[in-house]
């Protein structure tokens, strides 16, 4: 890559790293994961961006991290730990919003935590999600219906229950 | 879509995340050598292009800064091939580690006029050098190191030179997954007062991951932190001088020293800790683990048990701290505690 397309694409991901990494973390509840996740999506940009539309690079970022999350998912894996588990002990903190949003956001779905976030907070159009996912565009709006109304009621219940 | 959830969407706090620009350039460039690799026959050509980042660190131990500030700069960034031959000579102290596989890493010593050391470090592959790295700075002595990262076939390879006469050492990768974790080789160099070292990184995750290097001289172990992004990392030296790299993350934390590495999936609390046996990473039992807050306390069922405590540099909040047992083992149960949290070890 030449040097100033190259500079282009580290003005990339300096601008709009900040966004997709809170996306991967809303979709995967952990910022190592998410950072995994942003990275290699950075890097597929990368091997693209001869071929992308500039005005279009960031929606593109946005389509390679959902199509990377989807990939990493739907793969059947298993963390395991690097030795035997070990003795300890370890408390609970007290409740954050950051905690329940992400547990709340893991009772969906994945599928329909990645249209929540991917369309409400990443503001990916209808098509590019209907695209990513394999479905059609009306999949994709009854899907969101469906998780945001089930996301309001967990969060109610979640409030209810933290009310002091 | 409702406001509330938008605006928590928006709003909630979230841990603190980083991408590194420099390093999304350097995996992109080795996803498209990848991709051209899958094109060309395997004569590949000696002077092929080189994209590599030298990090190097000082010998004295050092508090870091917080996780989440600017990840160190490269001090010898070389890009474009470099088309020197090997240095050779008898001013030239050499070394190399070779593979069953035939890959390998070669490094040389070359002492300039004005004290300073070129350091040479290439990758074999059946006899032939690739992806020529070089870099001047002082000379190595024991208790330090310089290393660069290459590798644009095969694995990643963090390879360079010890200080000393080197018989273990270890990779601080910050994960929990048995399959980040890096093998190292280390191999004396042709004066017997360095020691040459290959490490493979098996996934991109292991690369990007990175928050140290340990190894032992003499006796003891000394490590290197290396800053990252969304990951605290600290040295800690415990009364007898060994160094660790202590590093947590939102999914584990772990430990290692010249002996091995060690890393635990847990939760995150006001006090988190973990308990090793003999040789892992710590020479005896012991424990290890960050605490939010005063220092702690430590106390044992069998009262003949005695221990030191040892804290390293702060990180957003938490300080790491190591329980090295006197006399290598613990007889009775140990109960660490602060003034909100308390964890117990069984013998």
């Amino acid at each position: 890559m030449r040097p100033d397309d190259e500079a282009e694409f580290v003005s990339l991901v300096e601008s709009c790293s900040g966004r997709l990494l809170r996306a991967a973390w809303l979709m995967t509840g952990s910022a190592a994961a998410a950072e995994d996740l942003v990275q290699s999506t950075f890097e597929k940009v990368y091997v693209a961006w001869r071929r992308i539309d500039r005005a279009a690079a960031v929606a593109y970022a946005k389509r390679v991290l959902l199509n990377e999350h989807i990939d990493t998912t739907r793969k059947r894996s298993r963390e395991r730990l690097v030795s035997e588990p070990p003795e300890m002990g370890w408390l609970d903190q007290e409740p954050s919003s950051a905690a329940y949003l992400v547990a709340a956001l893991r009772q969906l779905t994945p599928r329909e935590r990645e249209v929540v976030v991917m369309r409400h907070y990443a503001d990916m159009s209808e098509s590019d999600v209907a695209a990513s996912l394999g479905v059609s565009v009306g999949t994709v709006k009854s899907t969101s219906s469906r998780a945001l109304a089930r996301l309001r009621s967990v969060l109610a219940a979640e409030g209810d229950s933290h009310v002091r | 879509m409702s406001d509330e959830i938008r605006d928590l969407l928006e709003l909630a706090p979230a841990p603190r995340m980083a991408i590194d620009p420099y390093a999304a350039v350097l995996g992109g460039r080795r996803r498209v050598r990848r991709r051209r690799a899958g094109f060309t026959s395997l004569g590949i050509a000696a002077a092929a292009a080189v994209t590599a980042v030298a990090l190097q660190l000082g010998g004295v131990p050092h508090a870091l800064a917080p996780a989440g500030s600017t990840p160190p700069t490269p001090i010898v960034p070389t890009s474009g091939p470099i088309t020197e031959p090997f240095p050779s000579g008898s001013a030239i102290v050499g070394g190399e580690i070779r593979h069953a596989d035939g890959t390998g890493v070669r490094i040389a010593l070359q002492p300039r006029e004005d004290g300073q050391v070129v350091v040479w470090a290439g990758l074999l592959e059946h006899g032939e050098v690739y992806d020529l790295t070089k870099g001047v700075r002082p000379p190595v002595p024991p208790g330090d190191a310089s290393w660069s990262y290459g590798g644009t076939h095969g694995p990643r390879s963090l390879r360079g030179v010890f200080g000393g006469a080197v018989s273990s050492a270890a990779v601080a990768v910050a994960s929990v997954r048995d399959s980040d974790q890096a093998a190292i080789t280390v191999q004396p160099m042709s004066d017997g007062k360095h020691t040459v070292f290959d490490a493979v990184l098996p996934t991109d995750a292991a690369f990007h991951r990175v928050v140290g290097l340990a190894w032992t001289v003499n006796g003891r172990s000394v490590a290197k932190p290396v800053l990252s992004p969304g990951t605290g990392v600290s040295l800690v030296t415990t009364a007898a001088g060994d160094e660790l790299v202590l590093w947590r993350t939102d999914r584990g934390m772990g430990a290692t020293s010249g002996s091995g590495s060690v890393g635990f999936a847990t939760g995150s609390g006001q006090l988190e800790v973990v308990g090793t046996r003999a040789g892992r990473p710590l020479t005896g039992d012991g424990a290890f683990g960050w605490v939010a807050g005063p220092p702690i306390k430590v106390s044992s069922t069998d009262d003949t048990d005695r221990w030191t405590v040892s804290y390293g540099g702060p990180v957003d909040g938490r300080t790491p701290f190591v329980v090295v047992p006197v006399g290598g083992t613990f007889r009775g149960s140990l109960t660490i505690s602060n003034e909100s949290a308390s964890v117990t070890l069984a013998p």
